[in-house]
């Protein structure tokens, strides 16, 4: 049974004239519990506007989110979100962002404490619980604004070009981090990216959209075991396979730029 | 960083400080012979050592205090109140927007009235005693703080109500945990603003009429031709303004130093 399922997915825009934008089309996709889904496609294919459905911030025009067999009404706990820049807030310290879901949630004290002290050490900013987010590195950022979703403790986490912000070699040490921790909480991770040779080293499926209106192209499996490498054949072949794919948009598309 | 402004000063050349400094003792030794030789007539001018023997004069026959202290309580009382109200109103105004779309016409109104041309009937309604300074302090303080509160929340980063959000705060949560906390440097803005407004208000209300106050001060010094107290009371008004500005400045140096980035805005 399927952790998460977006059913008939359709989200229309109607712009200052009145005409209405196509954002995405007919979205269909069934999540397994403990996947890695990505999410690729090119800036304006509507990748975060299907983020913000998922996690509630949006609503659809029409279609459904099914979460455990129930359909969503808005945000829940059991669906956390990582912002693009961390989005911090810069007057709690580090572990106090942290802590933020649960004190919203009413979590005593005590075990906010704890919680948080756990997800500190899980996400490798121990020492750095005390400081400021404008103290911390971009990397370093994004690392607390993980950690305040995971001690939440939700079924689902969505993460929304989590990495784009920092540096390519930080990129390459978070993206390892978070495999880790993928593996260790055994989470369900919807990540939505631009980047082919990121989705391939993370993913188990990606999810090839195309744009205007953004639509599932393809799906790619990558069933390769972990730790993976950059570098290997399989993994660079379906790096190649989605070039190809993104360079040969569905049919109708041609149509659109006549 | 407060460590990068002290670093900023810190690298002024000394003999920029030098030349400063000594124009100033200039100026003052000017003034100083400038009136004792009658080069200026002593109604338009006061030589320093006039002011300070004034000073002396005004503490030792204890006519000084009772003004400085009215006028410090007519200005802490306004500045509290308006403090209050402002951020109280504000608060009100970001929980519940179509509160906000209700009253603030009327609001604004009231606040595009120059608050001067209101004296008048301050007096008529209130007297010339210290409600009346009272009220014309908060009608120079309270909009400003008010519109500080409300702007500032409105400038929370999206990413930032998106999060509060996801993790369903309630609206309660939503404003004091994180539009407030947002809305911080602005008011502090407001609060900095007003706090010099604070004292002109009150000046200007002593003076338009009053029974005591620096204002009222100024009033009686002109009408004797007292030029030396005129200029005491100048120095002190000032020195009241500096100060109280410093005050708000220390208020937000203890809140948010640990936080803000630079010591007037945050990220």
């Amino acid at each position: 049974m399927p952790t998460i399922e977006l059913r008939n997915i359709n989200k229309e825009y109607s712009s200052v004239d009145d005409e209405q934008t196509l954002a995405l089309k007919n979205i269909n996709l069934q999540v397994s519990d403990g996947e890695f889904v990505c999410v690729l496609g090119p800036s304006g294919c509507g990748k975060s506007t299907l983020l913000e459905i998922v996690a509630g911030l949006l609503k659809q025009s029409s279609g459904e989110i099914i979460l455990d067999g129930k359909v969503q009404f808005g945000t829940s706990r059991d669906i956390g979100v990582v912002f693009q820049d961390s989005a911090l807030f810069p007057w709690r310290t580090i572990r106090r962002n942290i802590e933020f879901g649960l004190e919203i949630a009413g979590v005593p004290r005590p075990e906010r404490r704890e919680r948080a002290e756990r997800t500190i050490d899980l996400v490798g900013l121990g020492g750095f619980a005390d400081k400021y987010p404008h103290q911390l590195s971009g990397g370093m950022r994004q690392r607390a604004g993980l950690a305040r979703t995971l001690v939440a403790d939700p079924q689902v986490i969505l993460m929304d070009e989590p990495f784009s912000a920092v540096d390519h070699l930080t990129r390459l040490t978070l993206q390892d981090e978070i495999i880790r921790i993928w593996q260790q909480e055994k989470k369900t991770v919807f990540f939505i990216t631009h980047d082919v040779a990121e989705a391939v080293y993370l993913a188990t499926r990606i999810v090839l959209l195309s744009p205007r209106p953004g639509r599932i192209h393809q799906i790619f499996e990558v069933p390769f075991e972990r730790p993976r490498s950059r570098n290997d054949a399989e993994i660079l072949n379906i790096v190649e396979k989605i070039y190809i794919s993104i360079n040969n948009p569905p049919a109708d598309q041609t149509e659109y730029f006549i | 960083m407060a460590k990068e402004r002290k670093g900023r000063t810190g690298k002024k050349p000394l003999w920029i400080i030098i030349v400063q400094v000594a124009f100033v003792i200039l100026l003052l030794g000017w003034m100083e012979i400038a009136v004792s030789k009658g080069w200026v007539n002593r109604v338009f001018l006061a030589s320093p050592s006039q002011i300070w023997n004034e000073l002396v004069y005004t503490i030792q026959e204890n006519t000084l205090w009772p003004h400085l202290i009215l006028s410090l309580k007519e200005v802490t009382v306004g500045y509290s109140i308006s403090v209050v109200a402002g951020i109280g109103l504000g608060v009100l105004f970001v929980s519940f927007p179509t509160l906000e779309k209700l009253i603030d016409p009327l609001v604004a109104s009231v606040m595009a009235i120059p608050k001067t041309a209101i004296m008048p009937l301050l007096i008529v309604w209130f007297g010339i005693g210290f409600t009346s300074k009272v009220v014309l302090v908060i009608l120079f303080c309270f909009f400003n703080i008010l519109y500080n509160t409300v702007t500032g929340a409105k400038q929370t980063r999206n990413d930032h109500i998106k999060l509060a959000s996801v993790f369903k705060a309630s609206r309660a949560q939503t404003v004091f945990k994180v539009l407030l906390p947002s809305a911080l440097p602005s008011i502090f803005n407001g609060l900095r603003i007003t706090a010099a407004t604070a004292i002109t208000g009150v000046v200007f209300a002593e003076m338009a009429a009053s029974k005591g106050g620096l204002g009222f001060m100024l009033n009686e010094s002109q009408a004797v031709l007292n030029t030396p107290r005129l200029y005491l009371v100048i120095i002190i008004v000032t020195i009241l303004s500096v100060l109280f500005v410093n005050i708000v400045n220390l208020v937000e140096r203890i809140t948010c130093r640990r936080w803000m980035t630079s010591p007037h805005q945050s990220k």
